[in-house]
C-alpha cells in the first residue's frame, strides 16, 4: 500500500537524518539554554577505554540534534496549549511571559535583615529595598506569595529605611524569559531611589543599544514557545568615560562589553555579570555623591542609570564577597549605603 | 541504553534494520548479535549471565527432551532460578538477618529468566520441539525489543517466524504506527505524569485531594510508562518479522480486578497461570485449596515485581480481592456495571500505592492522606494545582480508554494520508521531549 510505503520512507529519513545531523553541528554554547554544549567524548582516556562513553555521547548526540531548539519549544506548546499545564519544572507561562515562583522564607529573611542590620550599623545613612518577583504583578494565574507580607515583615524586622518601589513597577519592566528588569524601563526606579535617598538626581541623556535574541534564566529552564527578549541598554558618554574596577581581576573593565553578550548570559552585559567588588568612578561627575550599593545581579543594570548622580558608586555582592573581610574595603561610612536585592535573594540563604 | 534515548532510535535501531534487510537471512544471527550488543551496553560484565542462560536453556532443552523427567525439569527450573534468586532476593533475605549487601540487579533477569522457565516447562510438556539451532534459540531469547521488560514472549508463539523471516512493508508500517505511539506514550505522557506526580509528592502542605490526585497520577504513569515499552516492544518485533501478544488491554476500563489482570501485564499474568496456578490444580479444587493456590500465586506475583514487604503486600492485596469476588462479588459486579468501573479503579489505584511506596511507614503516611486522617480536605496549594493538572489528568485518562483507538479504526480510511501526518506530528512531538529531557529509563527495568 503507497501510503505504508510513504510511511516506511518517512520514518527511516528522520530516523538517518536525525542521526548524522549531530556530526554537522559544530556549536559549543547554546544561547537559549545559556550553557556549553557536550564535546564528543574520547573512546580512551588515559590508555583504558572510557567507562562513560556511551552516556557522554548520548549526551553530545542530544546536544547538537538538528533543530534542538524548535524541538524544545515544540515541547513548551504541547506542555502548555495542549495539556494546559500552567506550572512546569516551577515555572509558569502566562501571556508569552515566564514566571518562577519563589517562597516566603520567614527565617531566611529574618537571617538577612539581620547581617543587613548588623552591616548598617557602621554606616549613617542606610535604605533597604526588594525587587519584587515579577510573578507579583501576574496575579490571578497562580499563587505566589503576597509581596506585601513580605514588605511587612521586613519592616518589623530592618533598623533601616526601607523603600518600596513595588507600586512603581508593572509586568512590562521586566523580561519575558528572565526574571530580571529591562534596564530601557527603569530609569523612573533609579529618580525614585535616589530621591528617597534624599540625594541629586542627574538625568542622563542615553541612546538604545539591542540585542536579540536575549535567552533568559526562565527560558533555559523549561522548554517553552514563549518568544525570546530583546535586550536593550542604555549608553551614554557618562557611561563611556566611566572607569569601573573589578577586585577579582585586580583590572579596569567597561560598564558594558560587547564580549559579554555572546556569552551563555548575555545579561552578564551589565558591569560584566557575578562580580564581588565593583568601584565606579565618574569623572564628569558634577556632584561629589557617594554610593555604596550592597547587592545581587539586579543592581548590575540600574547602576550605569545611576552614574550621573554620583562621582563613586561601589557595588559589593556578599554573595560572592565574605562580609567579615568588608572593613579591608574602606568603605567610607559617610557615604549613603543602598541595600538593593530581589525578592528571590532576600528569601535565600545566598549572602555569605 | 533505553528505548527512549537518542542513541538507540537514530542509531542501534536504524543500522540494525538496515542490516537485517540487508542480509535478510542473517536476521537471528544479527538480532543475537545486536542484541548482545545491547544489553552488553547497559549492563556490561553482566552479559555474561544472559549468555548463561542462552548455553544452559538451550542444551538442557535438548537433553530434557529425550530424557523426559519431573526430576530434571526441575533441576533446570532450579538452575534458571539460581541468577534471578541470587541477584534478585538476596540483599532482602540477608536484611531479615540485619546482615547488608549491596547487590546490583541485572537489567531484565526477571524477564529472560521466565522466558527460559516457560520454555524448558513447554519442552518437557511436549507443548514445542527443543529448537536445534543454537543461533535461533538465542535470538530468541535474546531479543532485545523484549529483552529488559517483556512482554515475556513464550518460544511456541514466534517458533515458526524464528525459521522463516516473512518481510512486508504492511508489517513494517504496523510496526511503525505502534513504536511511535509507544514513544509518545513514554516520552510525552508518562514521562510529564512522573514529573507531576514528584511535585504532588512533595508539597509544603498535602491535603486528601493531592494525595489522591498524587495516586492517580502515580497510578496512570506506571501504566503508560509500561505499556509505552510493550508497544515499542511490538512494534520492533513486526519491523523483524515477529508478532509478539498483546501485553496491555485497557486495564483501566475493567469492571473487576480480575478483568483487570487480564488486561494488565497479560504475558506476566498468564505465565503464573500456565505455570503455577493450573499445576496447583487452578480453580478445579476445593474452596480451601483454590484460596491457599491464589496465595500463593500472588504472592508469588507480587515478590517477583520486586524484593521488599510492599510488593508482597501488593501481591496479597489482589489475592484477597479476586477470592472475595471469586466468592461473593462476581455477579453483582457484573449486574451494576458503573460501580464495578469505578470499584476497579479506586482499589487499583491503592495498589499503586502499596507498590510505589517500599518505605512502609511512608506507606502509612499515604493511607493516611487519602484516608482524611489528620490530614485538611483541600487548601490554596492543592487548588492551584488541581487548576494547573486536571486538564492534562483528564486527557490521559481518556487516553487510558479504548476510545482513541476506536476513533482511529473507525476513521483510519476516511483520514488516508492525513494519518502520516498524525503519525509524524506524534513522533516530533516524543524527539522534542526526548531532547529536553537527560535520563529517562523505562519504571519496569528495574523488576
Amino acid at each position: 500500500m503507497m501510503k505504508n510505503k510513504i510511511l516506511i520512507t518517512l520514518f527511516m529519513l528522520v530516523l538517518i537524518v536525525g542521526g548524522v545531523s549531530p556530526f554537522f553541528d559544530q556549536a559549543s554554547i547554546s544561547f537559549s539554554e545559556r550553557r556549553s554544549l557536550a564535546v564528543f567524548p574520547d573512546v580512551w582516556e588515559n590508555g583504558n577505554l572510557n567507562a562513560g562513553f556511551f552516556d557522554e555521547a548520548d549526551k553530545y548526540y542530544s546536544d547538537h540534534f538538528l533543530l534542538r531548539d524548535e524541538f524544545r519549544a515544540l515541547k513548551g506548546f504541547v506542555i502548555s496549549q495542549i495539556f494546559h499545564i500552567g506550572e512546569y519544572n516551577g515555572v509558569f507561562m502566562q501571556d508569552n511571559y515566564l514566571f518562577k515562583k519563589d517562597e516566603f522564607d520567614q527565617k531566611a529573611v529574618e537571617r538577612n535583615i539581620a547581617i543587613i542590620n548588623e552591616i548598617a550599623a557602621d554606616f549613617n545613612n542606610c535604605y533597604l529595598t526588594i525587587i519584587p518577583n515579577k510573578a507579583e504583578y501576574a496575579r490571578g494565574y497562580h499563587d505566589n506569595y503576597d509581596f506585601n507580607e513580605l514588605v511587612s515583615f521586613i519592616n518589623e524586622k530592618a533598623e533601616i529605611t526601607f523603600i518600596d518601589i513595588s507600586s512603581s513597577l508593572s509586568l512590562e519592566d521586566y523580561y519575558r524569559t528572565d526574571i530580571h528588569w529591562r534596564q530601557e524601563q527603569i530609569g523612573g526606579i533609579a529618580e525614585l531611589l535616589v530621591s528617597e535617598m534624599e540625594m541629586s538626581w542627574i538625568a542622563g541623556k542615553y541612546e538604545n543599544e539591542s540585542y536579540y535574541p536575549f535567552y533568559g534564566a526562565l527560558y533555559a529552564e523549561i522548554a517553552s514557545s514563549v518568544k525570546p527578549d530583546t535586550l536593550v541598554y542604555l549608553d551614554s558618554e557618562t557611561i563611556k568615560q566611566a572607569k569601573v574596577y573589578d577586585l577579582e581581576s585586580d583590572k579596569y573593565i567597561t560598564v558594558y562589553d560587547q564580549q559579554d553578550l555572546l556569552s551563555p548570559d548575555a545579561y552578564d552585559i551589565f558591569l560584566g555579570g557575578p562580580k564581588a567588588y565593583l568601584k565606579i568612578e565618574n569623572p564628569a561627575s558634577k556632584t561629589d555623591q557617594k554610593l555604596i550599593i550592597f547587592r545581587d545581579s539586579f543592581a548590575s543594570s540600574i547602576a550605569p542609570l545611576l552614574i550621573e548622580s554620583f562621582e563613586q558608586i561601589e557595588l559589593i555582592d556578599l554573595r560572592y564577597y565574605d562580609r567579615s573581610l568588608i572593613k579591608d574595603l574602606k568603605l567610607d561610612n559617610e557615604a549613603t549605603v543602598l541595600f538593593m536585592y530581589g525578592s528571590q535573594i532576600i528569601n535565600s540563604y545566598a549572602v555569605r | 541504553m533505553v528505548f527512549s534515548s537518542v542513541s538507540f532510535i537514530f542509531y542501534f535501531l536504524p543500522i540494525v534494520i538496515v542490516a537485517i534487510y540487508l542480509l535478510p537471512k542473517q536476521r537471528n544471527l544479527i538480532l543475537l548479535i545486536s542484541s548482545i550488543f545491547f544489553y552488553f551496553y547497559g549492563e556490561k560484565m553482566y552479559v555474561a549471565i544472559l549468555l548463561f542462560a542462552c548455553l544452559f536453556n538451550y542444551a538442557f532443552a535438548r537433553y530434557l527432551e529425550s530424557h523426559r523427567s519431573k526430576r530434571m525439569l526441575v533441576l533446570g527450573v532450579a538452575v534458571d532460578l539460581i541468577a534471578l534468586l541470587y541477584f534478585k532476593y538476596t540483599a532482602f533475605l540477608l536484611g531479615l538477618f540485619n546482615i547488608s549487601v549491596n547487590i546490583v540487579l541485572p537489567i531484565g533477569i526477571s524477564f529472560f529468566t521466565f522466558q527460559g522457565l516457560s520454555y524448558l516447562c513447554d519442552v518437557y510438556e511436549g507443548r514445542v520441539a527443543a529448537e536445534r539451532r543454537f543461533i535461533d534459540f538465542a535470538a530468541y531469547l535474546t531479543m532485545f525489543p523484549q529483552l529488559v521488560a517483556g512482554p515475556i514472549v513464550r518460544y511456541q508463539d514466534i517458533a515458526a517466524e524464528l525459521s522463516v523471516f516473512k518481510s512486508s512493508s504492511d508489517s513494517f508500517a504496523c510496526g511503525i504506527r505502534r513504536f511511535i505511539v509507544g514513544l509518545f506514550k513514554k516520552l510525552v505522557i508518562a514521562n510529564t505524569l512522573g514529573e507531576l506526580a514528584a511535585i504532588l509528592a512533595s508539597l509544603n502542605e498535602p491535603t486528601v485531594v493531592s494525595y489522591w490526585l498524587d495516586a492517580f497520577f502515580d497510578a496512570l504513569q506506571i501504566y503508560f510508562d509500561f505499556s509505552a515499552y510493550s508497544d515499542m516492544a511490538i512494534g520492533m518485533g513486526l519491523f523483524f518479522g515477529f508478532h509478539f501478544l498483546e501485553n496491555f488491554n485497557y486495564p483501566f476500563i475493567a469492571r473487576s480486578i480480575r478483568e483487570f489482570w487480564q488486561r494488565w501485564h497479560i504475558s506476566l499474568s498468564t505465565f503464573f497461570k500456565d505455570y503455577v496456578y493450573i499445576p496447583l490444580g487452578g480453580s478445579k479444587v476445593k474452596i480451601s485449596r483454590y484460596i491457599i493456590n491464589m496465595l500463593i500465586v500472588w504472592f508469588l506475583t507480587g515478590f517477583w515485581h520486586g524484593a521488599d514487604w510492599n510488593f508482597m503486600l501488593w501481591g496479597i492485596y489482589f489475592a484477597v480481592l479476586i477470592i472475595a469476588e471469586k466468592l461473593w462479588l462476581s455477579r453483582w459486579l457484573n449486574d451494576h456495571r458503573i460501580f464495578g468501573h469505578v470499584y476497579t479503579f479506586v482499589l487499583v489505584v491503592i495498589s499503586f500505592v502499596i507498590f510505589t511506596n517500599p518505605d512502609l511507614d511512608r506507606l502509612l503516611i499515604n493511607f493516611k492522606g487519602l484516608l482524611g486522617l489528620n490530614v485538611p480536605l483541600l487548601n490554596v496549594e492543592t487548588i492551584y494545582y488541581c487548576r494547573n493538572y486536571l486538564p492534562f489528568l483528564l486527557i490521559c485518562l481518556i487516553s487510558a480508554t479504548p476510545l482513541g483507538h476506536k476513533l482511529y479504526e473507525r476513521w483510519q480510511k476516511k483520514i488516508g494520508y492525513a494519518e502520516i501526518a498524525v503519525l509524524m506530528i506524534m513522533f516530533m512531538m516524543a524527539i522534542g521531549f526526548l531532547l529536553d529531557e537527560s535520563f529517562n529509563p523505562f519504571l519496569y527495568f528495574r523488576f
